[in-house]
């Protein structure tokens, strides 16, 4: 007896304990079995779910996203917005996934088959079936539980838009029935998109994956187990908690290579694995390098990794639609055996995708409707990272004289697309892929990094280190952040966030007109005296000039900016303007001239579109425009003679 | 059947690879003379390097002024004089697409006038230098250099022009190659599984496309020759006939071109390593690099000049 009790509060004392350690509130526990069947290019599995009504109403239906479904046919509302499929995708019946529900029901309870129901939230397409609904034959009250069974066949297709096959490699990810999140009463479970990722509740994943046995796996989460069956297939079992998506891989051609990396300050202890595909081998080291980088970057600005595992996945060239992807603890990169050195796309993306483990890992905010919040804040975290570990101006290319940074290809992007859309918006209500991608990533991250130069570097990293404390494991929004940022920052900042990120606007401040004009002598009539310049010169007085500089602000949005006036003499004066206006003008009398005026000489603002028109010299400089012309000449020259040899 | 006959017929039904010590000679002999006349051939070197620059004039003002306008008065220039900022290039790109594409329609006007230009100078070119031979035939006396020049110009435009359309058909015949090519290759990638496969295919790829090209430049240069040399206006049968030679002088002709081809290559070395030497952006220095630039273009004409006088001395045996 007595041992009973003291086991009895033995294990209550572990379960407190696992409680306490939880890092998110576990709403959703999966348990399943999946079977990959490569020859159906399939996945065969059931699915125990575990769902937790976290909110103050009673739920009657559930909501599921079936996403291989938007692969089903071309008349999905993916399929619709991707427009051109290629030929040789359509005509193989094997190119084309799908999610099965083959049995729901309520554990020991109800088969729920018969109430399956698609609906299409976002567009009304009734052609779509990426979501999925449950009439429950009685409401789950709040707080309480609901577990269901689902037995179901994930049909992959050949690889497309981050998950399915080519030939024997297979990227499982988006594959089994998953719930949306129940908010505020109300389901939001948006359908697959094209422009859109994905949005889902915390919990534990618990998956036992049998693949052929000459097939390597890496999955999300810690192998617990290991099982050799004795028909020819092998079982691996993975686990993890406070994650909310499960995504794994398999090919016979990954290298599997595995190392332990820790870090002190702040703690960190993971193990890193990587999965290269055999074919990329000599890029291991690259990767290993780039995503030790990244966990330390990360863990040191933000918070201490605290997963046990993080799985580098490093798919086969043809098999690239399912690189650059991010799910809890693993992620695929970019790879290709003739990437040259000086192209650091392989650092990028690994550095990129690992820190998604903390914009939508962790911090989980919806991608479907603000994705800003998690590729915005990663981009800004990507570029400095590469510009840490590669260097400022070097960070994506540095192959001789060529030189270009992370920081360049943002600006190029943002410069090179239409205003069309803010940067918050609902993914797939994007004017076009590029303008998302183009506001969500790139117009985001120059945005954050225009505040930091504003706030001060110290102040930013404050405000993202707070963000992430104060909102890991929860769903954060766009006002969320701000929150943060005013409170840490102690301004008032709306007047940067509205405009930055809701309107579509461009920031362009430009030097308009420089002048510097002799000041003419007193001519005609002053208080009674006729006066005319004659007098002046024989008096052989000093030359002043009138130096003028206009600035002008040629974008909607507005900036304060700085501006350096450079004089002949070599005198500076830097002048702040708050930039409102439409121009703004300064004026000098000095007995010399204007040389040059430049607004934001340290391209603090980074997201400004033209840095060019940003400075002017009162005479321009030719020997440049003449140096390259010369160069460009020689070349034509070159090309004449080549087509004449 | 003759079996002397036979033999021969055997003989030139195939290519022929082989160069045996005399014709090693032969080969030599010719690359020597085309070294030696071009070099002999300051004029028509002055001539084509005045009409590649003509060209290249216009091609400056309009880049000049362009850059001049917009990066000139921005401080941009004074970055740009120092080392290429991307930054500049991009927004360059850009803010001033507009005018960045109507310049490259002028340059591709420009480049579509030049290859025209480059037909009639072929006459003058291959006329000149087969004065000697037609003077040695025909004893005649000494022609100017701008007459002889001009009139073999003008007689054979017509001819060349002509020719330069019935080439298409052998470079339509290089695109079926290269998509045959490309058809045969794809079996070996599509599994995707050995990059390096898919590296190497693309090299061969490459080689033998720039092999396809030589030849088919190669041989619009022998029917050239022939056409001058026999002063024929039997354009097409010509070419077929120039063919049928550089088949029975495969081993030859290819020897002798490729020749010709690493001499271009050691005048680029030698030019690159000079460029390379000048780096400050101040004036002197700019000027200077311009200057090792035109001579190399000269170089180019002179080994255009000798590229054509050894095929024809070559030919013409």
């Amino acid at each position: 007896m007595k041992k009973t009790v003291w086991m009895t509060l033995a294990c209550l004392f572990i379960l407190n304990q696992s409680v306490s350690a939880a890092l998110s509130k576990h709403i959703v526990d999966y348990r399943i079995k999946a079977r990959l069947v490569p020859e159906e290019k399939a996945v065969a599995a059931s699915e125990t779910l575990t769902w937790l009504n976290d909110s103050k109403v009673s739920i009657s239906e559930l909501q599921f996203h079936l996403y291989l479904n938007a692969f089903k046919n071309n008349r999905s509302t993916f399929m619709k917005e991707s427009g051109h499929l290629s030929r040789d995708f359509k005509k193989d019946k094997e190119n084309w996934g799908y999610n099965e529900i083959r049995k729901i029901g309520i554990k020991d309870g109800v088969d729920l088959t018969a109430a399956i129901e698609y609906i299409q939230p976002d567009d009304g397409n009734k052609d779509d079936q990426t979501v999925m609904r449950i009439s429950l034959p009685e409401p789950v009250p709040p707080q309480e539980k609901i577990t269901l069974e689902i037995e179901f066949y994930a049909k992959l297709p050949k690889v497309i838009a981050r998950s399915g096959f080519f030939n024997d490699f297979f990227m499982v990810a988006q594959w089994y029935p998953k719930t949306g999140v129940l908010q505020d009463g109300k389901w939001n479970c948006h359908q697959y998109h094209r422009s859109s990722e994905f949005f889902a509740d915390f919990g534990v994943y618990e998956v036992e994956i049998t693949v052929p046995r000459e097939y390597v796996v890496g999955a999300t989460g810690k192998r617990i187990k290991e099982v050799d069956n004795s028909n020819g297939t092998k079982t691996y079992i993975h686990y993890q908690e406070d994650i909310h998506d499960f995504a794994w891989t398999a090919c016979p051609d990954f290298v599997e290579f595995h190392e332990l990396y820790t870090l002190e300050n702040p703690p960190v202890k993971t193990e890193i694995i990587l999965l290269v595909h055999r074919s990329h081998l000599k890029l291991k080291d690259r990767y290993l390098s780039s995503l030790k980088n990244a966990i330390e970057f990360y863990s040191q600005n933000y918070g201490a990794y605290p997963y046990p595992t993080v799985t580098l996945v490093d798919p086969p060239l043809k098999g690239l639609a399912a690189g650059g992807m991010e799910y809890p603890t693993l992620f695929t990169t970019f790879g290709a055996s003739f990437l040259p050195k000086g192209l650091l796309l392989s650092e990028m993306v690994t550095i990129h995708e690992f820190g998604h483990n903390y914009w939508y890992g962790m911090v989980a905010s919806n991608e479907f409707e603000e994705a800003w919040l998690d590729e915005g804040l990663n981009s800004y975290s990507e570029i400095k990272a590469m510009a840490r570990y590669y260097g400022e101006d070097q960070s994506m290319i540095k192959m001789g004289p060529l030189k270009i940074s992370d920081l360049d290809l943002s600006r190029l992007q943002v410069m090179a697309t239409a205003q069309l859309d803010p940067i918050v918006k609902n993914s797939w209500e994007f004017y076009s892929g590029g303008s998302y991608a183009t506001n969500t990533y790139q117009k985001a991250a120059l945005t954050l990094l225009t505040l930091e130069n504003y706030l001060g570097q110290n102040v930013m990293a404050k405000i993202m280190r707070t963000y992430f404390e104060r909102w890991k494991f929860k769903h954060p929004t766009t006002e969320d952040f701000i929150a943060v940022a005013e409170d840490v920052s102690g301004h008032d900042l709306d007047w940067f966030f509205d405009q930055f990120l809701w309107s579509p606007d461009k920031l362009d401040y430009a030097i308009g007109a420089l002048r510097s004009e002799e000041v003419k002598e007193q001519e005609g009539i002053f208080n009674g005296q006729f006066k005319t310049s004659e007098e002046k010169k024989e008096k052989d007085k000093e030359k002043v000039f009138k130096n003028e500089v206009n600035i002008v602000r040629k974008g909607e949005l507005i900036f304060p900016q700085e501006i350096l006036i450079i004089f002949e003499n070599g005198e500076k004066i830097r002048e702040k303007w708050d930039g409102r206006t439409r121009w703004k003008r300064f004026v000098y009398y000095r007995p010399y001239k204007l040389e040059s005026a430049c607004v934001d000489p340290e391209h603090k603002v980074v997201v400004d579109v033209n840095y060019m028109n940003n400075s002017r010299h009162l005479k321009p400089n030719k020997i440049s425009p003449l140096k390259w012309t010369l160069e460009l000449m020689l070349d034509f020259q070159k090309i004449l003679t080549l087509i004449s040899l | 059947m003759d079996s002397g006959i036979d033999a021969r017929l055997s003989k030139n039904s195939h290519l022929d690879f082989s160069v045996t010590k005399e014709e090693k000679m032969r080969v030599l002999r010719s690359y020597g003379y085309g070294i030696r006349e071009a070099t002999l051939q300051p004029k028509m070197i002055s001539v084509l390097w005045l009409i590649n620059l003509l060209f290249a004039t216009v091609f400056f003002y309009t880049v000049f002024n362009f850059l001049a306008r917009t990066i000139g008065k921005s401080q941009a220039s004074d970055t740009l004089l120092q080392r290429l900022d991307f930054n500049f290039i991009f927004e360059l790109l850009v803010h001033h697409g507009g005018a960045v594409h109507t310049m490259l329609c002028l340059f591709l006007i420009l480049t579509f006038t030049y290859s025209l230009a480059s037909i009639f100078l072929n006459g003058g070119i291959l006329f000149t230098i087969a004065h000697p031979m037609r003077m040695t035939a025909a004893k005649g006396e000494k022609e100017r250099f701008a007459g002889m020049f001009f009139q073999g110009a003008g007689k054979f435009f017509g001819r060349f022009f002509r020719l330069c359309i019935y080439s298409l058909l052998l470079w339509v015949l290089f695109i079926i190659l290269h998509v045959l090519l490309n058809l045969a290759f794809r079996p070996l990638t599509a599994s995707g599984t050995n990059e390096q496969i898919m590296l190497y295919l693309f090299w061969v790829r490459l080689a033998i496309g720039l092999f396809l090209i030589f030849l088919i430049r190669m041989i619009l240069d022998y029917t050239r020759i022939k056409i001058v040399l026999e002063d024929t206006r039997y354009v097409f049968r010509s070419l077929l006939q120039t063919m049928v030679f550089i088949f029975r002088n495969f081993g030859k002709t290819l020897a002798l071109y490729y020749l010709l081809i690493i001499t271009a290559i050691i005048l680029f070395l030698i030019y690159w390593g000079l460029k390379s030497l000048i780096t400050s952006g101040s004036l002197f220095p700019i000027l200077t690099a311009f200057i090792i630039g035109q001579i190399f273009i000269i170089s180019r004409g002179w080994l255009k000049i000798a590229l054509q006088a050894a095929q024809m001395e070559f030919y013409s045996q």
